[in-house]
């Protein structure tokens, strides 16, 4: 008698049975296993009005000043008009906010040839330099409110030279300059 | 018409011809699938850790300019705590207490005894509000530090982080540094997060022991329901003067995440290296049990049984032993290294098998069984049915 004989008939049902036991403790796990993608982020839609191309100027705007020149002096509620560069920070402009820094345009950022990967952070400037050199620019409407920015569809980009023609917002350290803007001219890019 | 098949019967006891062999191929395909589980449970539970998909809370972290890579180079004001909450809209409050928790995140030489081994920890000063701020910790055993006391918490898996038994940091017991004492007064987790691997001390204290009273590592703010990550990037370009940085929790974590991809990939590389030994190594023993049947395989196609038909029963012997052993493995790997910790520069982390681990080590297992059996079938079939017959 050949001796494999002796051992168990298994029906054809086992293999599934076996396939199926492996596969159903790998759906088990489904149920409690993976974390999902779904974005939690708060806010939702904000109600803030987007800033149209009316607000980039066609022509420059007259006598404007540099940020270390005019930011000791300038005072809240005075019209000004700023030139400087965008950047001062690794994400120096906000869309949802409507918000850019600029750096005077004298402050030194990293050239191409350095190869900085973000060279509009201008990471090689000292912190008291670039507090010295630095504005914030908050898009506002005709009524004052703040206004969202699509800053791509502007035309705006990290290391441009612009101008803002717009009025000093509260200035609670002689570090802070918020300049409340109505207008941009661009006049050169990064 | 349809193909005659041999029974599933003839495929199940072939394989008790020789058990050592049948040994072999379960061992082969288990450890196959908990190679495939410790490598799969180490890129999830890291991935896990580090990217935080399911916080209860949207939390923004208020950093120096500069340091948006690295919570441990920052350095920031110790004021900008007050300022942020009085600044910035949309902050979460629950009794008049505001979610803004300032922190101190440092990486510190810490001893078991005084003239013991540096270990290298990683505290986190806070106050009391961190445990709303960070909802994911939950105190399991005592209390809080308090400040002034030399005492400190203990995260899960700070004990793997330090490289000591987990009985050491229980209660009561004591780490130095700083040249003190300081006792463990309480022990929390914080699952799937760099938190459950820290050590947690009143900031006070810890602003005392590294000696920078003046400032702190960052602000952690939690937005209410309605609240923007824009009020608080608008905060931050707004107080330049401070030199801070706005970054959602989340988006802090991921890029640390994706600065250990390298680390990720490298493991399923070597996994997959390692594997495809153990696919050879199945193949080895398949052509050599394969190769001694070739009479036996002539014989069954003299009695009508067509090639396909041979192969897939061959097919079945070796699917079915690399599915046992699967299961085996997963068995095994559920039983042994889910949750296992394990040690990495940003804390520790516990290794991960969710579902589409163990889908993977199962899939894994039956790869060995699908390309182990069908090269030695097909070769075991190339001679004609005369030869065959006469083979020994």
């Amino acid at each position: 008698m050949n001796r494999f004989s002796r051992l168990p008939r298994f029906p054809r049902l086992a293999l599934a049975a076996t396939l199926s036991a492996g596969l159903g403790l790998g759906l088990a796990a489904c149920s409690g296993g993976s974390s999902g993608d779904d974005d939690t982020s708060a806010g939702g839609a904000s109600d803030t009005a987007m800033a149209g191309r009316d607000v980039l100027l066609a022509s420059m705007p007259a006598d404007p000043v540099d940020i270390i020149a005019a930011k000791p002096a300038l005072a809240e509620g005075e019209t000004v008009a700023l030139r400087g560069r965008i950047g001062g920070s690794r994400a120096p402009m906000t869309g949802e906010s409507g918000v850019f820094i600029l750096m005077d345009v004298s402050a030194r950022y990293c050239p191409p040839e350095e190869g900085c990967p973000t060279p509009w952070d201008y990471c090689c400037t000292t912190p008291e330099a670039r507090i010295a050199a630095n504005a914030t620019v908050q898009l506002v409407g005709t009524d004052g409110a703040p206004l969202a920015a699509d800053f791509d569809a502007l035309g705006l980009e990290p290391l441009d030279e612009v101008v803002v023609v717009g009025t000093v917002g509260p200035r609670p350290d002689a570090g802070v300059l918020v300049v409340r803007a109505t207008g941009i001219y661009e006049v050169s890019g990064g | 018409m349809a193909i005659r098949q041999l029974p599933f019967e003839y495929a199940v006891r072939n394989l008790g011809r020789s058990r050592s062999r049948l040994a072999a191929s379960l061992l082969g395909s288990t450890l196959v699938v908990l190679l495939v589980l410790a490598s799969g449970g180490f890129v999830r539970g890291m991935q896990r850790t580090l990217v935080q998909a399911d916080t209860l809370h949207e939390n923004v972290i208020l950093l120096g300019t500069g340091s948006e890579e690295a919570l441990e180079r920052s350095q920031i004001d110790a004021a900008v705590a007050g300022i942020a909450g009085a600044s910035i809209p949309g902050i979460r409050q629950v009794g008049g207490v505001a979610f803004v928790s300032p922190e101190i995140n440092i990486a510190l030489p810490v001893r078991a005894e005084p003239d013991g081994e540096a270990l290298n920890a990683v505290l986190r000063g806070v106050r009391p509000v961190a445990l709303l701020v960070h909802p994911e910790v939950e105190i399991v055993e005592g209390r809080p530090p308090r400040a002034g006391e030399e005492e400190l918490m203990v995260g899960g898996l700070a004990a793997t982080r330090l490289g000591l038994p987990d009985e050491r940091l229980a209660i009561g017991e004591t780490l130095h540094f700083d040249g003190r004492d300081w006792t463990i007064v309480g022990r929390f987790r914080a699952p799937n997060t760099v938190m459950d691997a820290e050590l947690w001390l009143p900031i006070i204290d810890l602003q005392v022991a590294t000696r920078r009273e003046a400032t702190i590592s960052s602000v952690v703010v939690s937005l209410a329901e309605g609240g923007r990550f824009a009020d608080v990037d608008l905060f931050a370009k707004s107080r330049l003067d401070l030199e801070l940085s706005a970054v959602r929790e989340r988006d802090y974590y991921a890029s640390l995440a994706a600065f250990y991809a390298p680390i990720r990939a490298m493991v399923i590389v070597t996994a997959v290296l390692i594997a495809s030994g153990g696919i050879l190594g199945g193949l080895n023993t398949t052509y050599a049990a394969f190769a001694a049947r070739v009479r036996e395989v002539g014989m069954l196609q003299a009695l009508g049984y067509t090639r396909r038909a041979v192969v897939l029963s061959l097919g079945e012997e070796s699917v079915l032993v690399a599915a046992a052993g699967a299961i085996l493995g997963v068995g095994l790997g559920l039983l042994l290294l889910d949750g296992l910790a394990v040690r990495f520069s940003m804390g520790a982390f516990a290794l991960t098998l969710d579902a589409p681990v163990v889908l993977a080590g199962l899939a894994g297992g039956l790869t060995v069984g699908v390309v182990g059996a069908i090269p030695p079938a097909v070769r075991c079939l190339r001679l004609p049915v005369a030869e065959a017959l006469k083979a020994h």
